[in-house]
């Protein structure tokens, strides 16, 4: 609450606005569907071990796709895993990607960021030069080669996506830290004798975070898409894990019309979920900055 | 200008530099005989070869500065090792695999830049309209669907079902025909390659080839470029200069297309420059998905088959293209705004 | 709402011929709104004045008091979600409000011309001065190119712009101030308009540069005989070139009178104490004088006098009831429920302010 209060008014205005934006209230909508699938997994599709529940269990041993049926919904891919399982305990790793992902980018790039900006001169250089160099290699090339290089696995794909998504938010940052640190009231700080670490933290931060939190929004599908791309090559998630990307990889291998139900439940759920995080996003940038994109 | 431009091409190096350390760093995740393919120049020293002879050839057992001279010194005259995926040496398959990968760039890069940019201004011009509303959900819609999804269903659609779009670069007949002794490969580039060799038949079967990755792209990208173009022209819209302009009583048209346009194709231009890089650099799972052997497929199919000379090297031709890019993006942008008369 | 009476005869300035009046621009009860998504504000509300013809008409008032919307109201060139919602233009005997947009085009920057207060940011950064200025003569007079570019370099060089043949082909960043200003009331004049509105010209300006600003301006209208409104928050500016005076405050007019009149003999409170904002050098105050209170905000519902809350004379009746605009003296008008004589005539200037509560 006293962070909500650092705030001025006219942000407070804004963040209200979201609310009664449509766009806005859809986004908000889908993502609730999706948290609740996420939180019910284990009612929607118990899983067959309790204690690796992200196996997707295998309703048989037939190599061909299954239709959907009374027993699986959206029936069965290759090898007979059942899409409905897949879908549902997908939202979980879907999340929790997302959020890990985030969560540790934004903490690197608001440090980075921010000692950049409110230190400047040489440490702000070397840092500028360093999230450059990050910045050259292309973020979904990074990624592959430093899954390729730890080894294959959902984890393995977590670090590379932490390790090559912090740019963005640093740079963010360190944008809003420079000017923040011109302002009268971080001054008065310093002329006060804060320590520096404080005057960051309670002062800068909360008229900064916001932009961030929109950026983090944003990234959120975008980094989904991402891992998943991965296990759909085969590079992320073990083959019988339950992850969109990992279910739909199957379905290449049928392309015929008669498996649609391999490709058409997955996607709808991987799209979905994006199509949620970037309505937000788009309403979040449309209230506070139709520029931030 | 000129110093400007001068600046930039300086800081490259520097760039590229910190972008090898980068490279370099990882490498030194992977033991010792897993990295002796980044090094070797064909497969046939790999094999029966005494591991730590081979080691000590090529100073894996030496101090990290040492290795890294060593294996800069290498990459820069070109030798980035063997690829085993490949079964060539990686500079090589860089030079055989990345004209396809421009190819396709080429193609989507018209209809993405033009449709996203006339269909960017019109939403921007009739901001709030139902015009602007349906092209907005529809080209979130397409923003949500990642590229893999949309481009199975694309083959879904349009080969499964229609039999439009054949996967692949090219029909068995005029694989063979490219392949045979008489016909030249002048780029690299398919279609540049027929017109040049005077076979118009590959032409057309080439430019058949690419209509599923190219729509595939450009549904998924335009939704990007609209996005960006309405938000710049919008922008521009609310400036001051664009009032004095409608207080002049010039015509609407006029005040949108001499005014507001070319302040807005300002921030389209770089977004347009970056698009290329991405196009150049991003495709990795269209090509997978439509079996287009260029870069992208090169470095997926490296990584599956844990060819980390493949993939480093890639790596490196990768950011190569990119950084060199953003050059040409970033002296573009100061060319084109008069106001970037930097010193 | 009623207009006071004006005399025909206006007061004689040093230097000025004396011009026959005839009533160039009349602005009758105009109401802008703004209908945002917070409400509506009321940006111009119920403002009546007139400009005659070859004359300077001064809009004074603090920002937010709807002066600049008065004249984009004008002009009808108001953004989204800004509206005229009532009221009467009156232009050459032509109701503007009743015109339709092609026709309006026709008039802006052609009869009647608008200059901003920014150059820098009211001018195309990618676009010539030249290509700019001869927009205005290609559009509205069918000039050719060429015949454009010899009108718009002398029009340069008559508003005071050294080598205008090299500003042609700059781009606006690489003026000073005082250049594109003048620039960009060139492209004003250009199509010779019957009224120019000034939307506080000067304000970005160093003060040197606001001097030849305004003598520029006072020239224009002896060659040109072209009316000014002049829209400022600056009284000092205003009281070379202006020959009438209108006091805006919160989207209404609390004074009018010609200029010497307003200076000499304040009677709303609001325009006393702007007065005695100005600083002087021969005054005995050592301290500055500053009005009390800040402006309502766009959407603070002030009952009564919307000065009330910030006036030393105020009563309960300036609580309850808002003041019309009523005639204090010929041609001086002012919307006050104390009125002149509470306070007297004796001197332009008020004594220091006195503790005693309203």
């Amino acid at each position: 609450m006293q962070l909500f209060k650092n705030l001025d008014k006219d942000t407070r205005r804004k963040a209200k606005k979201l609310f009664t934006n449509p766009t806005a209230i859809l986004g908000f909508t889908l993502l609730t569907v999706y948290i609740l699938v996420a939180a019910l997994a284990p009612v929607l599709a118990p899983p067959a071990d309790p204690q690796n529940p992200y196996i997707i269990p295998r309703l048989g041993f037939l190599t061909e796709p299954q239709p959907p049926s009374a027993e699986t919904i959206f029936g069965t891919t290759e090898g007979q895993y059942d899409i409905f399982y897949a879908v549902v305990w997908g939202t979980r790793t879907a999340f929790k990607i997302g959020f890990l992902v985030v969560f540790c980018t934004t903490l690197i790039g608001v440090a980075v960021g921010s000692v950049a900006g409110y230190y400047r001169g040489a440490t702000d250089e070397i840092l500028m030069r360093i999230t450059d160099v990050f910045m050259s290699i292309p973020f979904l090339i990074a990624v592959i080669v430093l899954t390729t290089i730890l080894g294959k696995g959902l984890d393995k794909v977590i670090i590379a996506l932490i390790a090559f998504d912090w740019m963005d938010t640093a740079r963010l940052l360190r944008g809003n830290v420079l000017q923040a640190r011109e302002e009268e009231y971080v001054q008065a700080a310093r002329s006060l004798g804060l320590n520096d670490l404080r005057i960051i933290i309670a002062h800068i931060l909360p008229n900064t975070t916001f932009p961030v939190i929109i950026q983090a929004t944003m990234r959120i599908g975008t980094l989904v898409v991402v891992a998943s791309g991965l296990s759909f090559l085969g590079l992320g998630a073990p083959q019988d894990y339950a992850d969109w990307g990992q279910i739909i990889s199957y379905s290449r291998n049928w392309q015929g019309l008669e498996f649609w139900y391999t490709i058409f439940f997955p996607a709808l759920g991987m799209v979905l979920f994006v199509l949620a995080w970037n309505l937000i996003g788009d309403a979040l940038r449309d209230i506070f900055d139709p520029r931030l994109g | 200008m000129f110093t400007y431009v001068l600046r930039r091409l300086i800081m490259i190096p520097v760039t590229l530099l910190g972008v090898t350390l980068l490279v370099f760093a990882m490498m030194q995740l992977l033991d010792p005989y897993q990295l002796l393919s980044a090094y070797v120049s064909s497969p046939a020293e790999l094999k029966g070869q005494n591991i730590e002879r081979l080691i000590t050839k090529y100073g894996l057992d030496q101090p990290l500065p040492v290795k890294y001279t060593r294996w800069l010194g290498q990459v820069v005259k070109g030798d980035l090792g063997w690829s085993e995926s490949a079964s060539m040496p990686v500079g090589k398959a860089i030079r055989t695999k990345f004209p396809l990968t421009f190819e396709l760039a080429l193609y989507a890069f018209f209809p993405i830049i033009l449709g996203g940019i006339w269909l960017g201004k019109l939403t921007a011009v009739r901001h709030n309209s139902a015009f602007d509303h349906s092209t907005r959900m529809v080209v979130i819609v397409g923003w949500s669907f990642p590229d893999f999804v949309f481009g199975l269903l694309v083959i879904l659609i349009f080969y499964s079902w229609l039999g439009w779009f054949p996967p692949g670069v090219l029909s068995n007949w005029a694989s063979r025909v490219v392949e045979s002794a008489d016909y030249v490969r002048y780029t690299g580039v398919l279609t540049i390659d027929a017109l040049l060799n005077g076979r118009l038949d590959i032409f057309w079967d080439a430019l058949r080839h690419l209509l599923g990755p190219v729509t595939t792209m450009t549904y998924l990208w335009s939704a990007f470029l609209i996005r960006i173009t309405r938000s710049g022209m919008l922008d521009v819209l609310h400036k001051d200069y664009i009032r004095t302009a409608r207080a002049k009583g010039l015509p609407e048209k006029m005040v949108i297309h001499k005014h507001a346009s070319k302040n807005a194709m300002i921030a389209v231009l770089t977004v347009a420059g970056r698009l290329v890089i991405y196009l150049l650099t991003g495709t990795v799972i269209i090509e997978t998905i439509f079996n287009r052997p260029g870069m992208g497929k090169f470095v997926a199919f490296a990584a599956q088959q844990l060819d980390y000379s493949g993939i480093l090297g890639g790596t490196l031709f990768f950011s190569l293209v990119l950084v060199v890019g953003n050059l040409i993006v970033d002296v573009l942008y100061a060319v084109y705004d008069p106001r970037i008369q930097l010193g | 709402m009623p207009c006071g009476i004006f005399s025909i005869r206006g007061s004689v300035k040093k230097g000025e011929k004396h011009m026959e009046n005839d009533i160039l621009l009349q602005v009758t009860d105009l109401h802008t709104h703004f209908f945002t998504d917070d409400g509506v504000v009321k940006a111009v509300d119920g403002v009546n004045f007139f400009v005659r013809k070859g004359r300077t008409l001064g809009i004074v008032g603090e920002s937010g008091c709807g002066k600049s919307i008065t004249a984009l109201s004008i002009l009808r060139l108001l953004d989204h979600p800004g509206r005229v919602v009532a009221g009467e233009i009156r232009f050459k005997g032509e109701e503007l409000l009743s015109l339709t947009e092609k026709e309006m085009r026709a008039i802006r920057g052609c009869t009647i011309s608008i200059i901003f207060q920014d150059p820098m940011t009211a001018l195309n950064p990618v676009l010539t001065i030249g290509d700019q200025l001869s927009e205005v003569l290609l559009v509205h007079q069918g000039m050719s190119p060429h015949k454009a570019k010899v009108a718009v370099i002398d029009m340069l060089s008559r508003v005071g712009v050294t080598e205008p043949e090299k500003r042609f082909d700059q781009y606006v960043h690489v003026l000073s101030g005082g250049i594109q200003q003048r620039a960009m009331i060139a492209m004003a004049l250009l199509c010779k308009p019957d009224l120019l509105l000034a939307d506080e010209p000067t304000t970005a300006l160093d003060v040197t540069i606001q001097a030849q600003i305004l003598e520029l301006m006072r020239d224009i209208q002896n060659d040109l005989e072209t009316s000014i409104v002049f829209i400022t928050h600056d009284l000092g500016v205003i009281a070379e070139l202006a020959h009438d005076i209108v006091v805006m405050y919160a989207g209404k007019i609390v004074e009018s009178a010609p200029v010497r009149e307003l200076f000499n003999d304040p009677r709303h409170p609001y325009t006393q104490g702007l007065l005695k904002c100005l600083p002087r050098l021969d005054a005995e105050e050592t301290e500055l004088f500053t009005i009390r209170g800040i402006v309502p905000g766009p959407f603070d519902a002030v009952s009564g006098c919307p000065y009330h809350t910030r006036c030393r004379y105020a009563k309960s009746i300036c609580r309850e009831r808002i003041p019309m605009l009523e005639e204090v003296a010929p041609d001086h008008q002012a919307a006050c429920w104390i009125g002149g004589d509470e306070y007297g005539t004796a001197g332009p200037i008020l004594s220091t302010p006195s503790t005693r509560e309203g």
